[in-house]
């Protein structure tokens, strides 16, 4: 599907979610990066090896 | 060492043959599916269309697969299915490895709970939030809106 046509369908299906809150509540977006995760996760798998491997040692 | 005899190198590279090694990778395949349909089985029993409004995908261009929830959750039920996979597929395997040693349910425990990483940062951003609140996932991005009541 072309990114034209992708843009607008999150455009809408964002309206739409708008529509399911009055206007008694304030949006906040929050996202985390992707990226920045995996390699949060790389630096994670030592510690965690050592962690559940406590037990084995 | 508590289970010496299954965490030797000898028993890891002994069985290194294609066979296991394609195994594991159908292992760590379904491993995947499975903690997205976690977040999926949890988030549909909050929501109120259930299963109607869960999406499962792949975001390609970082070959990441992702469960959306199409409505919005309160916080406190957005955060329950979004800690469930790593209690259901990373801790429980671990918890089930140290009980009977051994070392393929370690691995897959290590695997899928490094695996949630992204749903701890996740969890982090909403942790501040207030429960009654509401988090409605986003469409393409990892994360979500915060909708918070504003007091009258």
């Amino acid at each position: 599907m072309p990114a034209f046509f992708i843009k607008i369908e999150r455009m809408e299906e964002s309206r739409l979610n708008d529509e399911q809150f009055d206007s008694g509540y304030e949006k906040e977006l929050k996202i985390i990066d992707i990226v920045k995760a995996n390699n949060i996760g790389l630096k994670l798998l030592i510690p965690t090896i050592l962690i559940y491997g406590l037990p084995f040692i | 060492m508590i289970w010496k005899d299954s965490i030797s190198f000898k028993y890891l590279f002994s069985a290194g043959s294609g066979w296991v090694f394609l195994k594991w990778l159908i292992i760590c395949l379904a491993g995947i599916v499975v903690h997205e349909l976690v977040h999926g089985i949890t988030w549909a029993l909050y929501a109120k269309k259930g299963f109607r409004s869960i999406k499962f995908g792949v975001l390609w261009k970082y070959i990441t697969p992702y469960c959306h929830c199409k409505e919005p959750l309160q916080i406190r039920h957005y955060l329950i299915g979004a800690i469930t996979p790593f209690i259901l597929v990373g801790l429980l395997p671990a918890v089930y490895a140290i009980i009977t040693g051994s070392i393929n349910w370690l691995l897959f425990g290590i695997f899928y709970t490094v695996g949630a990483v992204g749903d701890f940062l996740i969890i982090k951003l909403l942790l501040p939030e207030k429960r009654n609140d509401y988090a409605l996932d986003h469409p393409s991005e990892a994360g979500c809106y915060v909708y918070r009541k504003i007091p009258a």
